[in-house]
């Protein structure tokens, strides 16, 4: 199979994905029972009956889901246009954009942390095989991915609050909001560090382990005896060579872990009361709101797809047993 | 849309709960109806002097705003708002009476048809101009011909005729029949700028106009509606009718988690909690510098039993055994509502039989003649025995081929609803009645409550935000018992149903108190509702930095919240 | 008999998966036991015996071992019948799971062709979806359409048909190499039945796979199945460790420091997830000396492993030391 194949079936699985991603989205919401409008105006309100059936037609629930209802939709993405809120009666566009950043900056300084710390400890790890060192960064890696996320951030909630007195919600401190950008930038710093660490913390293990496992590679092969001849030391020659061996491997993992920091988004941005993609992921769905759930559900499914779709591409492109075939 | 978790379960779904409205194309009764306006105009603390740092009063609540445009918002929060931002013609007091806010007087003519209210002079809105009765009158109007439009508010105008200015200063509403609670009413048509409404070309742009510069007369102006941040700042309105209130800043901030919310007021990052979660109030008491504010709010949970009568389209699928009078009872006697006060609302809540609870109009229009049944499983059992209930050989009572066994399920989001499941439950199980919990996602139990009788028994709570009776006792009525009404048990009684329509139309205050007493007490003689608790709403603000707050432990029927317009004109920081 | 024996021995030897052994075995006796382990039952509420008061969020020194939540109930009692929900859950969900992976996976390695395609596009689509965002869209859905099935049903069922991919990757590889093999092409070639060649040939060299791999996802359904239940999505009225977590969290345990009520099922849960993995690996490891999964079907196709990451697999061979296929590196290149 050429590269050229593999990318173009890459590509059309990715198609796929997103098709499917759509059409579920819009199925399961749709073709249920219960009475969106309600839901959206929230509980314990009066409107008349009248009033409601007058806002059914407004959210076209009054035609038919299947093609009606379906075809207005699909007519409606394809012109970029992904509708108003129910709840917020705003663009979803916008209200997508307005969380996007906030739930990019955690998942940002997350991952690079975790590459970094990761990327050192495994390092340090094989260098430092069957020491005490190593025994106990497997182990560490071990415990935290079998630690649920929601916890971790409890614990370092709790922790972080009661011994360093960071805060432990919101993404700035309310006196902040409408300042300019540079002098809440410490504020958001601070924000940010507990659900950064618990990013961290659970994804530092498999950056740790890639690169643990190159150092080996590169120990148990001729580099060694090539750059003592050189008048390298182990130290040097490690840092060159298993950092170079490890490149695919971390960048892909960069790449698919996108998809999984979906989730963590999800679970770490409700323990920290952190307003991203994740909490507005889960106020749509209470609220029944399916334009923005629609538009949350393809933001987010987009985003992964993508991701693995990039890090197909780089494995694609950097594999040497694409290349040869 | 029905119901509410009371405001103590769910600091965050509490606040879904809005001030407001009148039955769908229910006219109602009010409180104390008259005809002038009882003068209890707030004294506005005095400003602080101009050299000072403007103070500022940082409140941090559980739910943004839905949007602070009055046509299309259905949360407390919102109103919260509002009611700082615009005048309208009356307001609500301290103890359910009303006192005017754009009106200075007002009066009914004697065929109970014709409202006139005699505005203030000089009321400018936030941007300098003058407001006119020709605004009031026209924004009246508008709610009442646009139901779809304004959503939110039209079904307060139902009844209304018309409202003219026959002059700068008068507004006149005349209505197709007497509404009783006129006051109430009106109390939430905000007198917006005519300017911010006008022009849309449909309901929907309305709808989706957020309203975020809007201009008012209220006590503050608003300044910030960060939508993406959840903030909402306001600042204090030098031109206000009474002068300007003395704490100069007001910001909101959305915590979407209670534990959030108390560490930041640990941390001293805000000074006022907009609803205490009842498992954080201990630890909020022991904050230094804090006042606790404990009113009970007229909110209560209760058990619903499935009333639907058998020829119901569709079917009910209730339980037959809860058609006998006798098993409500036991379960009434059975169930332990001073466990479910103390364990499940953390001793803030009382045990409570009526659904008009004794908040309303500070106790005016509770039934206090009415002895809710101790509890007492002897008596229970006694009940049943007597009507032929016996238990079976698993301990189950039966009768006629009928099982004493019944669902029991609560909304799925309620993170106390199960608890009190479990104790229903085991109360049951020790008189002989099986009780098998279930959580069921909210959306469904309100398709399969109203207008279905799909259920045997169902635990829910009011929020109670209306300070009028009428909508609470609407519920109970058979016309309500239709999808998209507000019926949830079924309940069905001309009795009532004729007493209800009476009170609606009963000017007389005392009048109205008789009617709605009845009303009650053919509630509890039917136990449609076996009501469990009335709930205290708790609030918190940092004493050692503002003052002037009312001192609610010396007036328990203290009705308004710390962030009720009325009060916070009166509070002031410490200097 | 004398097989189990033999392996038995063998596996005795192991250290780490006489450890996570340990470990599974303690949980399970909690799951069991719950009712004998205590004298409360999950939902009666502690009182002081002197006041008759009912005890909210007080802590061991007050009520031991454990303490009691924020309705008074001993949070011991809870751990232990909580071990019932969580251990069923990832049990039934892990079975459900693995049974829908094989059978994808052998149908698609035996036949090939259209089929093999068709199911591994299925399977690659439901790879990338992210997965706790539909689950939670599926679990909503459901619930709102009030089947009357019990929420934990239903979390056993998503996370049952939802979690299958990478199973059905591995055994579809290690059905196409089998395929090769000379038993199979001999049985083909004396017209024996596809359900015959299926039933007694390839099935018996897969099955130690399929154990091993059951395990291994136990630990992800236990995972997800918390998670979830934190996220209010499962049985409040059963008390799984996951539900512990999430009435903790919302009815405030961390202001009122009451951390014997969040740390005892969080703890749980690593515990039982450490014992799934450890012993997971370790058999798979036993029962297939000469298994490596190979992804690598002549085109260049990544790891992935549905829910987190990197599978605790690797992460255990290296902890183990033991070389795999005389790699240390497990499949991550």
């Amino acid at each position: 199979m050429t590269r050229t194949d593999v990318i173009l079936r890459k590509f059309a699985l990715a198609a796929v994905t997103i098709a499917v991603v759509v059409l579920l989205n819009f199925i399961l919401f749709r073709v249920l029972p219960g009475d969106p409008v309600r839901a959206v105006i929230g509980r314990g309100v009066r409107i008349s009956a009248e009033t409601q059936a007058a806002l059914r037609v407004q959210f076209g629930l009054d035609k038919p889901v299947f093609p009606d209802q379906f075809i207005d939709t699909l007519g409606q993405w394809a012109q970029g246009n992904l509708g108003v809120s129910w709840s917020q009666r705003r663009p979803v566009a916008e209200v997508l954009v307005a969380k996007l950043g906030n739930t990019l900056l955690l998942i940002t300084a997350g991952q690079l942390l975790s590459i970094i710390l990761g990327v050192g400890l495994g390092l340090l790890a094989g260098w430092r095989r069957k020491t005490a060192l190593d025994v106990g960064a497997l182990t560490f890696s071990l415990i935290t991915w079998a630690t649920p996320t929601f916890w971790l951030g409890i614990i370092l909630l709790v922790a972080g609050s009661a011994w360093l007195g960071l805060p432990t919600a919101g993404s700035r401190d309310p006196g902040n909001v409408g300042k300019p950008m540079l002098e809440v930038l410490p504020d958001i710093a601070e924000h940010l560090i507990l659900p950064t660490l618990t990013f961290t913390l659970v994804y530092l293990g498999q950056y740790m382990l890639i690169m643990r496992s190159s150092v080996l590679e590169v120990l148990s092969e001729d580099y060694i005896l090539t750059a003592k001849a050189k008048g390298l030391t182990v130290w040097q020659t490690l840092t060159r060579h298993a950092l170079k061996n490890a490149l695919l491997p971390v960048v892909t993992l960069i790449a698919l872990n996108l998809g999984f920091t979906v989730a963590g988004a999800i679970y770490i941005e409700t323990v920290f009361s952190y307003d991203g993609l994740g909490r507005l992921f889960q106020e749509a769905l209470n609220r029944q709101d399916y334009p923005l759930l629609q538009g949350a559900f393809l933001l987010l499914a987009v985003a992964v797809v993508g991701s693995n779709l990039l890090a197909d591409l780089i494995y694609a492109y950097l594999d040497p047993r694409v290349k040869t075939t | 849309m029905k119901k509410v978790r009371a405001l103590l379960q769910a600091s965050v779904l509490a606040s879904l709960i809005l001030t407001a409205c009148a039955g769908p194309a229910a006219p109602t009764a009010a409180p104390s109806e008259g005809t002038t306006a009882p003068a209890t105009e707030p004294t506005t603390a005095p400003a602080t002097g101009g050299d000072t740092e403007p103070s500022e009063l940082r409140i941090a609540w559980g739910q943004d705003p839905d949007t602070l445009n009055p046509a299309y918002s259905f949360l407390a929060v919102s109103y919260t708002v509002f009611d700082l931002m615009y005048s309208s013609l009356v307001k609500e007091g301290p103890n359910g009476e009303y006192y005017g806010d754009l009106a200075e007087t007002w009066e009914v003519s004697d065929d109970g048809l014709t409202w006139t209210y005699t505005l203030r002079p000089n009321i400018v809105f936030h941007d300098g101009t003058p407001l006119v009765a020709e605004d009031v009158a026209w924004i009246i109007n508008t709610i009442k011909d646009d139901p779809e439009g304004w959503a939110a508010l039209n079904s307060y105008t139902a009844g209304f005729v018309e409202a003219t200015a026959p002059d700068a200063g008068t507004v006149v509403i005349t209505t197709d029949y007497p509404i009783s609670n006129m006051n109430y009413r009106v109390s939430v048509l905000y007198a917006v700028k005519r300017a911010d409404f006008e022009g849309f070309a449909s309901a929907e742009e309305l709808q989706n106009f957020t309203n975020a510069e809007g201009i008012g007369t209220g006590a503050y102006k608003l300044v910030t509606y960060d939508t993406d941040q959840g903030v909402v700042i306001m600042e204090a309105n030098a031109d206000f009718y009474a002068g300007a209130p003395a704490i100069d800043r007001l910001i909101f901030q959305t915590f979407d988690s209670g534990d959030a919310q108390v560490q930041a007021f640990r941390a001293g990052d805000v000074d006022l909690l907009y609803d205490v979660p009842s498992t954080a109030v201990e630890t909020v008491r022991g904050i230094a510098g804090t006042t606790v504010v404990q009113r009970p709010t007229r909110g209560f949970t209760e058990l619903i039993v499935n009333a639907t009568l058998p020829d119901n389209d569709p079917a009910p699928t209730g339980n037959p055994a809860l058609a006998d009078l006798a098993v409500r009872q036991a379960m009434s006697h059975a169930i332990n509502k001073q466990d479910i006060v103390d364990i499940v609302w953390q001793g803030l809540a009382r045990p409570e039989w009526s659904i008009i609870a004794p908040a309303f109009s500070g106790g005016f229009y509770h039934n206090d003649s009415i002895t809710d049944h101790a509890f007492s499983l002897d008596s229970a059992r006694e009940v049943l025995d007597a009507a032929g209930w016996v238990p079976s050989s698993d301990g189950v009572r039966e009768k006629d081929g009928m099982r004493l066994e019944f669902r029991l399920e609560f909304d799925a989001d309620s993170d106390s609803y199960p608890r009190i499941a479990d104790l229903i439950a085991t109360n049951f199980r020790e008189v002989g009645m099986e009780a098998t919990p279930a959580a069921v996602d909210s959306d469904t139990l309100i398709a399969r409550t109203t207008g279905v009788g799909d259920f045997d028994l169902v635990i829910w709570g009011w929020g109670g935000s209306d300070p009028d009776p009428d909508f609470m006792l609407s519920i109970m009525t058979c016309g309500q018992f239709v999808s998209g009404g507000w019926s949830d048990s079924g309940y069905c009684n001309e009795e009532y149903d004729m007493l209800y329509a009476e009170q609606q139309a009963a000017l007389d205050p005392a009048e109205r108190q008789r009617i709605i007493h009845e009303m009650q007490a053919l509630l509890f003689r039917d136990l449609p509702y076996i009501v469990l608790t009335n709930e205290d709403s708790v609030q918190a603000y940092r004493s050692d930095l503002f003052t002037g707050f009312p001192d609610y432990t010396a007036d328990s029927t203290y009705g308004l919240g710390l962030t009720d317009a009325y009060v916070l004109r009166q509070a002031q920081p410490v200097p | 008999m004398r097989q189990l024996g033999t392996f038995w021995r063998a596996f005795r030897r192991n250290g780490t998966g006489m450890l996570g052994l340990f470990l599974l075995v303690v949980s399970v006796v909690l799951a069991v036991g719950a009712p004998w382990l205590s004298p409360h039952g999950p939902t009666d509420t502690m009182r002081d015996p002197v006041t008759n008061r009912v005890l909210l969020f007080a802590p061991p020194t007050v009520h031991g071992p454990l303490g009691t939540d924020d309705a008074g109930r001993d949070i011991w009692t809870l751990l232990t019948y909580g071990a019932r929900i969580s251990l069923s859950i990832g049990f039934l969900a892990g079975v459900l799971s693995i049974a829908v992976g094989s059978t994808v996976g052998i149908v698609a390695g035996y036949f090939g062709g259209w089929v093999d395609n068709a199911l591994m596009r299925v399977t690659d689509v439901l790879l990338v979806i992210p997965d706790i965002p539909l689950i939670l869209i599926l679990i909503a859905a459901f619930r709102q359409l009030d089947l009357g099935v019990s929420p934990l049903v239903l979390l056993v069922m998503v996370i049952g048909l939802l979690y299958w991919s990478s199973t059905a990757r591995l055994i579809r590889a290690q059905v196409l190499s089998l395929k090769e093999r000379q038993f199979v092409q001999r049985a083909l070639a004396v017209g024996a039945g596809h359900w015959h060649i299926i039933n007694r040939h390839i099935l018996p060299q897969v099955m130690p796979l399929i154990v091993a791999n059951t395990v291994l996802v136990m630990s992800t359904a236990i995972l997800v199945e918390s998670g979830l239940s934190f996220l209010g999505l499962g049985d409040t009225t059963q008390p799984s460790w996951g539900t512990m977590i999430n009435f903790a969290f919302s009815r405030n345990a961390v202001s009122n420091g009451a951390w014997w009520y969040y740390l005892p099922p969080g703890l749980a849960i690593v515990w039982v997830t450490l014992g799934c993995t450890l012993v997971g690996n370790v058999l798979e490891e036993m029962l297939n000396p000469r298994l490596t999964r190979h992804h690598l079907e002549g085109e260049a196709e990544l790891p992935r492993q549905a829910g987190r990451g990197t599978a605790p697999t690797e992460l255990l061979a290296a902890l183990t030391g033991r070389s795999r296929n005389g790699e240390d590196s497990g499949d991550t290149r």
